[in-house]
């Protein structure tokens, strides 16, 4: 699929979450002491950072470029979440000081209805999460008490409704810009059409004039018809190439010429018109 | 004397031959500056049989007969179109004092309202 195919709003999007993420763990490894204290956590932080970095320089770069590929590099860029905001968790766990161990989660859900670059990708991932949420919970309950766990995973459970209804949303709108743009382009043919049929009735016209006064002509006795008989086969093949140029539209698969054969009908209307004289 | 003005070559030379058949004195053009170029003749027309659209780039048939009407007040004009009747430059065209014919006219009407002129 060529790279039209994805409007570039939605890359510039991706682009966008990727370098957020990239910015996100940078802070994390630079700054965050239990980067600096668990090597899996700086490890997976630091890979984290190496694909978002790669991810905003392939959305940047590419060339070849689909919706497909877009899904994909958003669940690539998201996805090492499901480690990372894992592991500092359990870090927290052993060292006793967590305060809302499913924040994260809530902030992601939202991040993801806001940015995923389809209702597929988006609801998808929005189900692993809260999934994952879910299971952190069932985790950490086992392994704790603390209050911020009570309304827990309902509350994280709704996040992901809401960012299910928003991703939704989204589409909604997707699919009306898309048929209002389909439309637009419609519109805009027909316009075309319009306006080659006009421009045809006019240049159908003119031989049609100079046809009716030489059948006139010849009507009235005259010595030499040579001239007017000259004239009315020079409007005869200008109404063949009319007559042609409509059949070459009649043939096409399409009921009705695209915009580029139109003007080229038009063309070849004006180049037929140029031999015939 | 009628003036005729069309940008179709062939057309132009069809009414020549059906004007001198016909007796009808008769000059023309094929664009505002042609109809220009007649200069003083111009006031010896009393009828103007004028295409409304004489191609891209050029002053339209509405252009000439504003021009005319300037030099030549009591001039009788008539448009002559191939266009739809919702054209611009027809509706432009119908804005102007003279009627519109459309092509293709009657052969034997255009000699009657040209002898009526002339």
């Amino acid at each position: 699929m060529s790279s039209s195919s994805v409007v570039d709003p939605e890359r510039r999007m991706l682009a966008l979450i990727a370098s957020v993420i990239a910015l996100i763990n940078a802070i994390s490894v630079i700054f965050d002491p239990r980067d600096h204290a668990s090597l899996a956590l700086g490890i997976v932080d630091g890979g984290h950072l190496v694909i978002a970095l790669a991810v905003v320089a392939v959305t940047i770069r590419s060339r070849a470029w689909s919706p497909r590929i877009a899904e994909g590099l958003f669940i690539l860029v998201v996805a090492p979440f499901l480690v990372g905001i894992w592991l500092p968790q359990s870090f927290d766990l052993v060292h006793g000081e967590m305060v809302d161990p499913l924040l994260a989660h809530r902030f992601l859900l939202l991040g993801i209805a806001v940015s995923a670059p389809s209702w597929r990708s988006g609801a998808a991932l929005a189900a692993v999460f809260m999934i994952h949420a879910i299971a952190l919970a069932t985790f950490l309950e086992r392994h704790t008490s603390m209050t911020a766990l009570d309304r827990e995973p309902w509350l994280t459970v709704f996040f992901a409704l809401v960012a299910v209804l928003l991703l939704y949303t989204r589409e909604t709108r997707r699919h009306l810009r898309e048929r209002l743009a389909a439309a637009e382009a419609r519109a805009k043919m027909l316009s075309q059409v319009g306006r080659v049929l006009l421009a045809l009735r006019d240049r159908a016209n003119t031989p049609l004039q100079t046809l009716e006064i030489g059948i006139h002509l010849l009507e009235t006795p005259a010595e030499d018809n040579d001239k007017t008989l000259a004239l009315m086969r020079r409007a005869l093949v200008r109404l063949a190439a009319i007559q042609t140029t409509l059949a070459r539209g009649g043939d096409s698969d399409a009921a009705l010429l695209s915009p580029p054969d139109l003007e080229e009908a038009l063309l070849v209307l004006r180049s037929d018109e140029d031999h015939a004289s | 004397m009628v003036l005729l003005v069309d940008d179709d070559e062939d057309l132009v030379e069809m009414f020549v031959v059906l004007f001198t058949k016909s007796g009808i004195p008769h000059m023309t053009a094929r664009s505002l500056a042609a109809v220009k170029a007649l200069g003083p003749r111009v006031d010896e027309a009393t009828i103007a049989f004028i295409d409304v659209n004489l191609g891209p780039n050029q002053p339209s048939g509405v252009a000439i007969a504003r021009w005319l009407r300037e030099s030549a007040p009591k001039l009788t004009i008539y448009f002559i179109t191939g266009h739809a009747p919702d054209h611009p430059l027809v509706i432009e065209a119908r804005g102007e004092a003279g009627e519109i014919l459309a092509k293709p006219i009657d052969t034997r009407k255009l000699i009657e309202i040209a002898r009526r002129a002339v």
